[in-house]
Protein backbone atom coordinates (compact mmCIF):
# COMPACT_ATOMS: atom_id res chain seq x y z
CA UNK A 1 0.00 0.00 0.00
CA UNK A 2 1.64 3.63 -0.71
CA UNK A 3 1.58 5.47 1.85
CA UNK A 4 0.53 9.25 1.55
CA UNK A 5 2.76 11.61 1.27
CA UNK A 6 3.04 14.31 4.58
CA UNK A 7 2.89 17.66 3.73
CA UNK A 8 6.66 19.12 4.01
CA UNK A 9 7.30 20.28 7.54
CA UNK A 10 8.29 23.44 8.75
CA UNK A 11 12.11 23.44 10.36
CA UNK A 12 11.42 23.57 14.38
CA UNK A 13 13.73 25.38 16.33
CA UNK A 14 13.62 26.14 20.33
CA UNK A 15 14.85 29.18 21.56
CA UNK A 16 15.24 29.62 25.45
CA UNK A 17 15.09 33.01 26.97
CA UNK A 18 16.84 33.53 30.32
CA UNK A 19 18.85 36.84 32.33
CA UNK A 20 20.50 37.51 29.46
CA UNK A 21 21.02 33.99 27.45
CA UNK A 22 19.22 33.45 24.11
CA UNK A 23 19.98 29.53 24.08
CA UNK A 24 18.95 28.06 20.01
CA UNK A 25 18.52 24.32 19.20
CA UNK A 26 20.44 24.43 16.15
CA UNK A 27 22.59 27.31 14.71
CA UNK A 28 21.99 26.02 10.82
CA UNK A 29 18.92 24.50 8.60
CA UNK A 30 17.30 24.93 5.59
CA UNK A 31 15.70 27.54 3.83
CA UNK A 32 11.60 27.27 3.69
CA UNK A 33 9.32 27.27 6.16
CA UNK A 34 10.71 27.55 9.99
CA UNK A 35 8.78 27.48 13.42
CA UNK A 36 10.74 28.74 16.18
CA UNK A 37 9.53 28.44 19.75
CA UNK A 38 10.25 30.79 22.72
CA UNK A 39 10.74 29.54 25.93
CA UNK A 40 10.71 32.29 29.02
CA UNK A 41 12.90 30.29 31.90
CA UNK A 42 13.62 33.79 32.84
CA UNK A 43 12.20 36.03 35.39
CA UNK A 44 11.99 39.19 33.35
CA UNK A 45 9.74 39.26 30.06
CA UNK A 46 11.56 38.81 26.80
CA UNK A 47 10.37 38.17 23.57
CA UNK A 48 12.59 36.78 20.23
CA UNK A 49 13.07 39.00 16.60
CA UNK A 50 14.94 37.84 13.89
CA UNK A 51 16.86 40.35 12.18
CA UNK A 52 17.47 39.84 8.08
CA UNK A 53 21.02 38.67 6.85
CA UNK A 54 20.51 42.68 5.47
CA UNK A 55 18.97 44.39 8.72
CA UNK A 56 15.69 45.06 9.63
CA UNK A 57 13.96 43.06 11.74
CA UNK A 58 11.83 40.20 9.83
CA UNK A 59 9.35 38.96 12.46
CA UNK A 60 8.82 39.12 16.12
CA UNK A 61 7.15 37.26 18.84
CA UNK A 62 4.69 39.60 21.55
CA UNK A 63 6.27 39.96 24.26
CA UNK A 64 6.83 36.48 26.43
CA UNK A 65 6.24 36.41 30.28
CA UNK A 66 8.30 34.27 32.69
CA UNK A 67 7.42 30.55 32.20
CA UNK A 68 5.59 31.27 28.95
CA UNK A 69 5.87 30.14 25.49
CA UNK A 70 5.15 32.21 22.02
CA UNK A 71 5.45 31.08 18.72
CA UNK A 72 6.66 32.44 15.38
CA UNK A 73 6.51 31.06 11.74
CA UNK A 74 8.52 32.89 9.15
CA UNK A 75 9.85 31.52 6.00
CA UNK A 76 13.40 31.95 5.66
CA UNK A 77 16.06 32.87 2.34
CA UNK A 78 19.64 31.26 2.62
CA UNK A 79 21.65 33.99 4.66
CA UNK A 80 22.95 34.86 8.26
CA UNK A 81 20.31 35.82 10.32
CA UNK A 82 20.49 36.92 13.98
CA UNK A 83 18.10 36.16 16.67
CA UNK A 84 17.36 38.58 20.04
CA UNK A 85 15.41 39.97 22.53
CA UNK A 86 14.05 43.46 21.83
CA UNK A 87 13.17 44.05 24.85
CA UNK A 88 15.29 47.12 26.28
CA UNK A 89 18.78 46.04 26.62
CA UNK A 90 18.92 43.02 26.36
CA UNK A 91 20.58 42.68 23.31
CA UNK A 92 23.50 44.26 24.00
CA UNK A 93 23.50 42.03 27.44
CA UNK A 94 23.60 38.76 25.55
CA UNK A 95 20.63 37.68 24.27
CA UNK A 96 21.76 36.90 20.95
CA UNK A 97 22.17 33.96 18.93
CA UNK A 98 22.85 33.32 15.28
CA UNK A 99 21.34 31.23 12.31
CA UNK A 100 22.67 30.38 9.36
CA UNK A 101 20.60 29.13 6.69
CA UNK A 102 21.47 27.04 3.35
CA UNK A 103 19.68 26.12 0.65
CA UNK A 104 18.82 22.82 1.41
CA UNK A 105 20.35 19.55 0.25
CA UNK A 106 18.85 17.35 -2.70
CA UNK A 107 18.38 14.25 -1.72
CA UNK A 108 19.08 11.14 -4.08
CA UNK A 109 17.29 7.95 -3.94
CA UNK A 110 19.51 5.09 -5.31
CA UNK A 111 17.62 3.02 -8.04
CA UNK B 1 2.78 -26.46 27.13
CA UNK B 2 4.49 -24.92 30.38
CA UNK B 3 1.79 -24.77 33.80
CA UNK B 4 0.70 -21.51 34.52
CA UNK B 5 2.33 -20.51 37.98
CA UNK B 6 0.90 -19.84 41.00
CA UNK B 7 -1.60 -16.45 41.60
CA UNK B 8 1.30 -15.62 44.61
CA UNK B 9 4.28 -16.03 41.93
CA UNK B 10 2.37 -14.10 39.21
CA UNK B 11 1.89 -11.62 42.00
CA UNK B 12 5.28 -11.15 43.04
CA UNK B 13 6.48 -11.10 39.84
CA UNK B 14 3.92 -7.60 38.78
CA UNK B 15 5.19 -6.04 42.30
CA UNK B 16 8.86 -6.59 40.55
CA UNK B 17 8.11 -4.87 37.49
CA UNK B 18 5.99 -2.24 38.76
CA UNK B 19 8.99 -1.44 41.35
CA UNK B 20 12.01 -2.19 39.61
CA UNK B 21 11.00 -1.05 36.26
CA UNK B 22 7.31 0.74 34.28
CA UNK B 23 5.41 -2.74 34.68
CA UNK B 24 4.74 -5.67 32.37
CA UNK B 25 4.35 -5.94 28.71
CA UNK B 26 1.33 -8.67 27.81
CA UNK B 27 2.67 -12.03 28.37
CA UNK B 28 5.89 -10.94 30.11
CA UNK B 29 4.78 -12.64 34.01
CA UNK B 30 4.29 -16.07 33.80
CA UNK B 31 7.78 -16.78 32.08
CA UNK B 32 8.95 -14.87 34.68
CA UNK B 33 6.87 -16.15 37.42
CA UNK B 34 7.43 -19.86 36.45
CA UNK B 35 11.51 -18.59 37.09
CA UNK B 36 10.89 -17.24 40.78
CA UNK B 37 12.07 -13.69 42.11
CA UNK B 38 15.78 -14.45 42.31
CA UNK B 39 16.20 -15.25 38.88
CA UNK B 40 13.56 -12.35 37.24
CA UNK B 41 16.00 -9.78 39.58
CA UNK B 42 19.15 -11.19 38.20
CA UNK B 43 18.06 -10.22 34.74
CA UNK B 44 17.25 -7.11 36.31
CA UNK B 45 20.73 -6.50 37.23
CA UNK B 46 22.62 -7.85 33.78
CA UNK B 47 20.21 -6.81 30.56
CA UNK B 48 22.04 -8.08 27.69
CA UNK B 49 20.86 -7.11 24.38
CA UNK B 50 18.98 -4.12 22.62
CA UNK B 51 18.01 -1.03 24.65
CA UNK B 52 14.75 -0.97 23.39
CA UNK B 53 12.12 -3.37 21.69
CA UNK B 54 10.94 -3.61 18.28
CA UNK B 55 7.67 -1.38 18.19
CA UNK B 56 7.22 1.91 16.51
CA UNK B 57 9.20 4.86 17.27
CA UNK B 58 7.37 7.93 19.12
CA UNK B 59 5.59 10.35 16.46
CA UNK B 60 3.31 13.19 16.79
CA UNK B 61 0.44 12.97 13.91
CA UNK B 62 2.60 10.93 12.00
CA UNK B 63 5.82 12.74 12.42
CA UNK B 64 9.05 11.29 14.28
CA UNK B 65 9.33 13.52 17.49
CA UNK B 66 12.52 15.91 17.52
CA UNK B 67 13.08 16.40 21.08
CA UNK B 68 15.84 19.04 20.61
CA UNK B 69 13.92 21.36 18.51
CA UNK B 70 10.36 21.11 19.51
CA UNK B 71 9.15 22.33 22.96
CA UNK B 72 7.74 19.21 25.08
CA UNK B 73 9.51 16.29 22.56
CA UNK B 74 12.28 15.73 25.40
CA UNK B 75 9.78 14.15 27.67
CA UNK B 76 7.69 11.91 24.95
CA UNK B 77 11.37 11.18 23.86
CA UNK B 78 12.24 9.95 27.65
CA UNK B 79 8.91 8.37 27.72
CA UNK B 80 9.35 6.19 25.18
CA UNK B 81 12.64 4.94 26.85
CA UNK B 82 10.20 3.81 29.62
CA UNK B 83 7.91 2.32 26.95
CA UNK B 84 9.97 0.78 25.15
CA UNK B 85 12.92 -0.23 27.10
CA UNK B 86 13.71 -3.87 27.27
CA UNK B 87 16.25 -3.13 30.33
CA UNK B 88 13.54 -2.19 32.34
CA UNK B 89 16.02 -1.73 35.74
CA UNK B 90 18.41 0.64 34.42
CA UNK B 91 15.62 2.91 32.80
CA UNK B 92 13.68 2.71 36.27
CA UNK B 93 17.07 3.81 38.00
CA UNK B 94 17.80 6.65 35.31
CA UNK B 95 14.80 7.68 36.29
CA UNK B 96 15.34 7.57 39.92
CA UNK B 97 19.05 9.24 39.67
CA UNK B 98 17.36 11.77 37.88
CA UNK B 99 15.33 12.49 41.16
CA UNK B 100 18.61 12.24 43.36
CA UNK B 101 20.43 14.48 41.49
CA UNK B 102 17.35 16.58 40.30
CA UNK B 103 18.24 18.99 37.63
CA UNK B 104 15.53 21.39 35.55
CA UNK B 105 15.76 21.94 32.16
CA UNK B 106 13.46 25.37 33.46
CA UNK B 107 16.67 26.54 34.87
CA UNK B 108 19.22 24.95 32.02
CA UNK B 109 17.34 25.73 28.65
CA UNK B 110 19.31 23.54 26.63
CA UNK B 111 17.69 20.20 25.85
CA UNK B 112 20.50 18.93 24.72
CA UNK B 113 22.87 19.38 27.80
CA UNK B 114 19.47 17.83 29.61
CA UNK B 115 19.93 14.58 27.24
CA UNK B 116 23.21 14.40 28.01
CA UNK B 117 22.92 14.08 31.21
CA UNK B 118 20.54 11.02 30.68
CA UNK B 119 23.13 9.31 29.13
CA UNK B 120 25.86 9.84 31.86
CA UNK B 121 23.17 8.69 34.33
CA UNK B 122 22.20 5.57 32.36
CA UNK B 123 25.36 4.30 31.63
CA UNK B 124 26.33 3.99 35.48
CA UNK B 125 22.77 3.61 36.75
CA UNK B 126 23.49 0.11 38.24
CA UNK B 127 27.33 0.53 38.28
CA UNK B 128 29.41 2.69 40.99
CA UNK B 129 28.03 5.52 42.74
CA UNK B 130 31.80 7.39 43.06
CA UNK B 131 31.94 7.07 39.30
CA UNK B 132 28.22 8.44 38.53
CA UNK B 133 28.99 11.09 41.47
CA UNK B 134 31.96 12.09 39.61
CA UNK B 135 30.08 12.21 36.49
CA UNK B 136 27.45 14.55 37.39
CA UNK B 137 30.14 16.77 38.90
CA UNK B 138 30.84 17.25 35.42
CA UNK B 139 28.05 17.19 33.98
CA UNK B 140 26.86 20.78 31.90
CA UNK B 141 23.56 20.57 32.97
CA UNK B 142 24.28 20.38 36.42
CA UNK B 143 27.24 22.79 36.05
CA UNK B 144 24.46 25.44 34.82
CA UNK B 145 22.06 23.93 37.12
CA UNK B 146 24.00 24.01 40.67
CA UNK B 147 25.84 27.70 39.26
CA UNK B 148 28.83 25.52 39.63
CA UNK B 149 29.45 26.67 35.75
CA UNK B 150 31.18 30.43 36.90
CA UNK B 151 32.27 29.53 40.64
CA UNK B 152 35.21 31.65 40.57
CA UNK B 153 37.76 31.26 43.67
CA UNK B 154 37.23 35.30 44.09
CA UNK B 155 33.32 34.60 44.52
CA UNK B 156 32.70 30.58 44.92
CA UNK B 157 29.19 29.97 44.51
CA UNK B 158 28.25 27.31 47.10
CA UNK B 159 24.98 26.22 45.51
CA UNK B 160 26.62 22.82 44.56
CA UNK B 161 29.18 22.23 47.35
CA UNK B 162 26.03 22.58 49.49
CA UNK B 163 23.68 20.12 47.58
CA UNK B 164 26.19 17.37 47.50
CA UNK B 165 26.63 17.28 51.09
CA UNK B 166 23.18 18.14 51.88
CA UNK B 167 21.31 16.07 49.17
CA UNK B 168 23.61 13.50 46.99
CA UNK B 169 26.03 12.17 49.70
CA UNK B 170 25.09 12.84 53.13
CA UNK B 171 21.69 14.16 54.20
CA UNK B 172 20.70 17.21 55.41
CA UNK B 173 22.49 18.48 58.80
CA UNK B 174 24.17 14.53 58.74
CA UNK B 175 27.87 14.61 59.24
CA UNK B 176 28.72 18.00 57.87
CA UNK B 177 29.33 21.72 58.96
CA UNK B 178 28.72 24.75 57.25
CA UNK B 179 32.62 25.45 57.23
CA UNK B 180 32.77 22.44 55.00
CA UNK B 181 30.42 23.31 52.79
CA UNK B 182 31.99 26.89 51.98
CA UNK B 183 35.46 24.71 51.88
CA UNK B 184 34.07 22.29 49.86
CA UNK B 185 33.23 25.34 47.26
CA UNK B 186 36.36 26.67 47.70
CA UNK B 187 37.86 23.37 46.42
CA UNK B 188 34.93 23.26 43.46
CA UNK B 189 35.96 26.76 41.78
CA UNK B 190 37.72 26.42 38.41
CA UNK B 191 34.69 25.44 36.05
CA UNK B 192 33.77 27.84 33.12
CA UNK B 193 31.05 28.81 30.75
CA UNK B 194 31.62 31.21 27.75
CA UNK B 195 28.34 33.08 27.69
CA UNK B 196 30.17 34.28 23.89
CA UNK B 197 30.60 30.64 22.19
CA UNK B 198 28.37 29.29 24.88
CA UNK B 199 31.50 26.83 25.69
CA UNK B 200 31.99 25.22 29.11
CA UNK B 201 35.37 24.34 30.64
CA UNK B 202 37.83 24.23 33.66
CA UNK B 203 40.72 26.84 34.14
CA UNK B 204 42.76 26.46 36.35
CA UNK B 205 43.59 30.02 37.09
CA UNK B 206 40.06 30.47 38.48
CA UNK B 207 40.58 27.42 40.84
CA UNK B 208 41.44 28.19 44.62
CA UNK B 209 44.46 26.21 45.32
CA UNK B 210 44.89 27.10 48.89
CA UNK B 211 44.69 24.65 51.96
CA UNK B 212 40.84 23.67 52.59
CA UNK B 213 39.83 21.77 55.98
CA UNK B 214 36.67 19.40 54.68
CA UNK B 215 35.52 16.99 57.17
CA UNK B 216 38.73 17.77 59.67
CA UNK B 217 41.07 16.82 56.87
CA UNK B 218 43.20 19.78 55.11
CA UNK B 219 45.15 19.86 52.03
CA UNK B 220 44.74 20.96 48.65
CA UNK B 221 41.39 19.41 47.15
CA UNK B 222 40.24 19.70 43.67
CA UNK B 223 36.70 19.20 42.55
CA UNK B 224 37.50 15.28 42.17
CA UNK B 225 38.62 15.64 46.05
CA UNK B 226 35.51 17.08 47.50
CA UNK B 227 33.05 14.31 45.44
CA UNK B 228 36.14 11.34 46.95
CA UNK B 229 35.67 13.26 50.65
CA UNK B 230 32.40 13.13 50.35
CA UNK B 231 31.52 9.56 49.67
CA UNK B 232 34.12 8.96 52.00
CA UNK B 233 32.19 10.16 55.10
CA UNK B 234 31.09 7.28 57.39
CA UNK B 235 27.99 9.19 56.96
CA UNK B 236 27.39 8.39 53.16
CA UNK B 237 26.66 4.75 52.86
CA UNK B 238 23.63 4.86 54.98
CA UNK B 239 21.82 8.21 53.71
CA UNK B 240 22.56 6.35 49.96
CA UNK B 241 21.00 3.12 51.39
CA UNK B 242 18.43 3.94 52.38
CA UNK B 243 17.10 6.40 50.32
CA UNK B 244 17.98 3.73 47.69
CA UNK B 245 15.35 1.71 49.99
CA UNK B 246 12.92 4.22 49.61
CA UNK B 247 12.62 4.66 46.17
CA UNK B 248 11.40 0.60 46.06
CA UNK B 249 9.47 0.33 48.91
CA UNK B 250 7.64 2.98 51.18
CA UNK B 251 8.13 0.35 54.10
CA UNK B 252 10.67 1.07 56.66
CA UNK B 253 14.38 -0.25 56.10
CA UNK B 254 14.88 -2.61 58.89
CA UNK B 255 17.84 -1.96 60.95
CA UNK B 256 20.02 -5.68 59.87
CA UNK B 257 19.26 -5.17 56.09
CA UNK B 258 20.62 -1.48 56.33
CA UNK B 259 23.76 -2.57 57.84
CA UNK B 260 23.99 -5.63 55.63
CA UNK B 261 23.30 -3.18 52.26
CA UNK B 262 26.07 -0.68 53.52
CA UNK B 263 28.72 -3.66 54.41
CA UNK B 264 28.21 -4.62 50.94
CA UNK B 265 27.93 -1.38 49.32
CA UNK B 266 31.51 -0.74 51.19
CA UNK B 267 33.13 -3.54 50.61
CA UNK B 268 32.25 -3.24 46.53
CA UNK B 269 33.92 0.20 46.06
CA UNK B 270 30.61 1.96 46.32
CA UNK B 271 28.75 -0.43 43.63
CA UNK B 272 24.68 0.25 43.41
CA UNK B 273 24.19 -3.34 41.96
CA UNK B 274 24.45 -5.24 45.41
CA UNK B 275 22.49 -3.14 47.00
CA UNK B 276 19.83 -3.14 44.77
CA UNK B 277 19.82 -7.08 44.58
CA UNK B 278 19.32 -7.11 48.35
CA UNK B 279 15.98 -4.92 47.92
CA UNK B 280 14.71 -5.94 44.86
CA UNK B 281 14.69 -9.83 47.17
CA UNK B 282 13.44 -8.70 50.21
CA UNK B 283 10.51 -10.04 51.95
CA UNK B 284 9.21 -6.76 52.43
CA UNK B 285 9.00 -5.49 48.89
CA UNK B 286 6.35 -8.66 48.48
CA UNK B 287 4.74 -8.10 51.77
CA UNK B 288 1.44 -6.95 51.12
CA UNK B 289 1.01 -7.91 47.78
CA UNK B 290 -3.31 -7.53 48.38
CA UNK B 291 -2.72 -4.48 49.38
CA UNK B 292 -0.39 -2.55 47.51
CA UNK B 293 1.15 0.30 49.28
CA UNK B 294 3.15 2.52 46.78
CA UNK B 295 1.69 4.87 44.62
CA UNK B 296 2.76 4.80 41.11
CA UNK B 297 4.23 7.85 40.06
CA UNK B 298 2.98 9.57 37.11
CA UNK B 299 5.46 8.60 34.42
CA UNK B 300 6.12 5.23 36.14
CA UNK B 301 1.44 5.19 35.60
CA UNK B 302 1.44 6.50 32.27
CA UNK B 303 4.36 4.43 30.79
CA UNK B 304 2.91 1.35 32.70
CA UNK B 305 0.05 1.83 31.36
CA UNK B 306 0.88 2.29 27.61
CA UNK B 307 3.12 -1.11 28.12
CA UNK B 308 0.22 -2.76 29.38
CA UNK B 309 -1.93 -2.25 26.35
CA UNK B 310 0.69 -2.84 23.89
CA UNK B 311 0.33 0.99 22.87
CA UNK B 312 3.04 3.43 22.13
CA UNK B 313 4.37 7.00 22.28
CA UNK B 314 2.35 9.10 19.19
CA UNK B 315 0.55 12.14 20.67
CA UNK B 316 2.27 14.83 22.12
CA UNK B 317 -0.87 15.38 24.54
CA UNK B 318 1.89 13.06 27.02
CA UNK B 319 4.15 16.05 27.93
CA UNK B 320 1.39 18.35 29.57
CA UNK B 321 -0.79 15.62 31.08
CA UNK B 322 2.44 14.57 32.24
CA UNK B 323 2.52 18.06 34.09
CA UNK B 324 -0.72 18.08 34.88
CA UNK B 325 -0.40 14.70 36.88
CA UNK B 326 3.02 16.47 38.32
CA UNK B 327 5.75 15.02 37.16
CA UNK B 328 7.58 16.40 33.53
CA UNK B 329 10.77 14.21 33.24
CA UNK B 330 13.86 16.90 32.74
CA UNK B 331 11.60 19.00 34.70
CA UNK B 332 11.71 18.47 38.48
CA UNK B 333 10.19 21.02 40.82
CA UNK B 334 13.71 22.11 42.37
CA UNK B 335 16.90 20.15 43.79
CA UNK B 336 15.29 17.94 46.27
CA UNK B 337 13.27 16.07 43.38
CA UNK B 338 10.01 15.02 43.15
CA UNK B 339 8.21 14.21 46.52
CA UNK B 340 6.79 10.65 46.26
CA UNK B 341 4.29 8.18 47.37
CA UNK B 342 1.23 9.80 48.75
CA UNK B 343 1.99 13.46 47.58
CA UNK B 344 1.30 12.16 44.13
CA UNK B 345 -2.27 12.21 44.90
CA UNK B 346 -4.34 15.52 45.42
CA UNK B 347 -7.42 16.40 43.47
CA UNK B 348 -5.78 18.17 40.44
CA UNK B 349 -3.74 15.58 39.69
CA UNK B 350 -6.06 12.58 40.36
CA UNK B 351 -8.15 14.10 37.50
CA UNK B 352 -5.17 14.01 35.39
CA UNK B 353 -4.74 10.49 36.09
CA UNK B 354 -8.37 10.06 34.82
CA UNK B 355 -7.65 11.87 32.18
CA UNK B 356 -4.71 10.01 31.13
CA UNK B 357 -6.34 6.84 31.42
CA UNK B 358 -8.90 8.34 29.32
CA UNK B 359 -6.82 8.86 26.40
CA UNK B 360 -4.99 5.30 26.86
CA UNK B 361 -8.52 3.47 26.87
CA UNK B 362 -9.38 6.02 23.46
CA UNK B 363 -6.06 4.49 22.10
CA UNK B 364 -7.70 0.64 22.57
CA UNK B 365 -9.81 1.38 19.55
CA UNK B 366 -12.66 -0.11 21.32
CA UNK B 367 -15.40 0.58 18.79
CA UNK B 368 -19.42 1.03 18.31
CA UNK B 369 -20.77 -2.43 16.98
CA UNK B 370 -17.46 -3.99 17.90
CA UNK B 371 -19.10 -6.40 20.46
CA UNK B 372 -21.73 -9.04 20.48
CA UNK B 373 -24.67 -9.15 22.79
CA UNK B 374 -23.85 -12.42 23.67
CA UNK B 375 -21.21 -11.17 25.83
CA UNK B 376 -22.26 -11.62 29.77
CA UNK B 377 -21.41 -9.49 32.29
CA UNK B 378 -19.07 -11.54 33.39
CA UNK B 379 -17.28 -11.89 30.56
CA UNK B 380 -17.39 -8.08 30.02
CA UNK B 381 -15.32 -7.98 33.03
CA UNK B 382 -13.00 -10.43 31.96
CA UNK B 383 -12.16 -8.91 28.92
CA UNK B 384 -11.61 -5.70 29.92
CA UNK B 385 -9.22 -7.16 32.60
CA UNK B 386 -7.35 -8.45 29.23
CA UNK B 387 -6.92 -5.43 27.26
CA UNK B 388 -5.96 -3.41 30.26
CA UNK B 389 -2.96 -5.91 31.18
CA UNK B 390 -4.53 -7.73 33.48
CA UNK B 391 -3.87 -4.98 36.32
CA UNK B 392 -4.15 -5.85 40.32
CA UNK B 393 -7.60 -5.41 41.60
CA UNK B 394 -9.33 -6.22 44.85
CA UNK B 395 -11.85 -7.97 45.96
CA UNK B 396 -14.00 -4.32 46.52
CA UNK B 397 -13.47 -2.82 42.81
CA UNK B 398 -13.66 -6.46 41.54
CA UNK B 399 -17.17 -6.71 43.40
CA UNK B 400 -18.18 -3.16 41.79
CA UNK B 401 -17.22 -3.80 38.38
CA UNK B 402 -19.39 -6.90 38.48
CA UNK B 403 -22.63 -4.83 39.39
CA UNK B 404 -21.46 -2.20 36.88
CA UNK B 405 -21.46 -4.45 34.01
CA UNK B 406 -24.46 -6.27 34.76
CA UNK B 407 -26.19 -2.89 35.19
CA UNK B 408 -25.21 -0.72 32.78
CA UNK B 409 -26.90 -2.83 30.01
CA UNK B 410 -29.44 -3.89 32.26
CA UNK B 411 -32.58 -3.50 29.53
CA UNK B 412 -30.64 -2.11 27.28
CA UNK B 413 -31.36 -5.04 24.22
CA UNK B 414 -32.63 -2.92 20.89
CA UNK B 415 -29.81 -3.41 18.26
CA UNK B 416 -28.60 -0.05 18.08
CA UNK B 417 -28.50 0.22 22.28
CA UNK B 418 -26.63 -3.29 21.82
CA UNK B 419 -24.36 -1.45 19.17
CA UNK B 420 -23.43 1.36 21.70
CA UNK B 421 -23.92 0.22 25.11
CA UNK B 422 -22.01 -3.03 25.11
CA UNK B 423 -18.82 -1.24 24.06
CA UNK B 424 -19.63 1.95 26.14
CA UNK B 425 -19.73 -0.69 29.11
CA UNK B 426 -15.86 -2.02 28.03
CA UNK B 427 -14.98 1.57 27.76
CA UNK B 428 -15.91 2.39 31.42
CA UNK B 429 -14.83 -0.45 32.66
CA UNK B 430 -10.92 -0.95 31.10
CA UNK B 431 -10.91 3.17 32.19
CA UNK B 432 -12.56 1.93 35.57
CA UNK B 433 -9.31 -0.59 35.89
CA UNK B 434 -6.66 1.84 34.70
CA UNK B 435 -8.27 5.16 36.55
CA UNK B 436 -9.97 3.60 39.77
CA UNK B 437 -7.91 3.41 43.04
CA UNK B 438 -6.29 -0.05 42.60
CA UNK B 439 -4.98 1.61 39.22
CA UNK B 440 -3.07 4.08 40.99
CA UNK B 441 -0.92 1.36 43.11
CA UNK B 442 1.31 -1.22 43.04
Amino acid sequence: MALAALPPQPAPMLVYADEYLLNGSRRAGPSGRWRFQLRNNGEDDHDLRIRRPGGGVLASTPVIHPSAMGTLRVRLTPGRYTLFCGIADHEARGMIWQLVVRVPKVRTTAP
Amino acid sequence: MSARPSTAARARIERLLWRAGFGALPGEVDPLARGGVDAAVRGLLAPRGPQLRRAPAPTVDGVPIDPYNTWGHDVLWWLDRMVRGRHQLVERMTLNWHDHFATSNHKVGDVKLMVTQYWTIRARALGSFRSLARAILRDHAMQRFLDLDNSDKDDPNENFARELLELFTLGVNNGYTERDIREAARALTGFTFDWDTHRFGYDPSRHDGGVKRIFGRSGRFTPGDVVDLAISNPHHAPYLCRKLWGYFTPRPCPPATLKRMVADYRASGTQIRPVLRIILTHPSLYAGLGEPDQVKQPVVYLAGMLRRTGQTVTDDAWAWMLDDMGQRPFYPPNVSGWEQNEAWLTTASIRARYQAASQVVHGLRIEDGSISRKQTPAKAVAAAVARTGRPWIGPQTRAALARFSRDSVAGKTDDWQVEHYWPERMRVLSHMLLAGPDGQVC
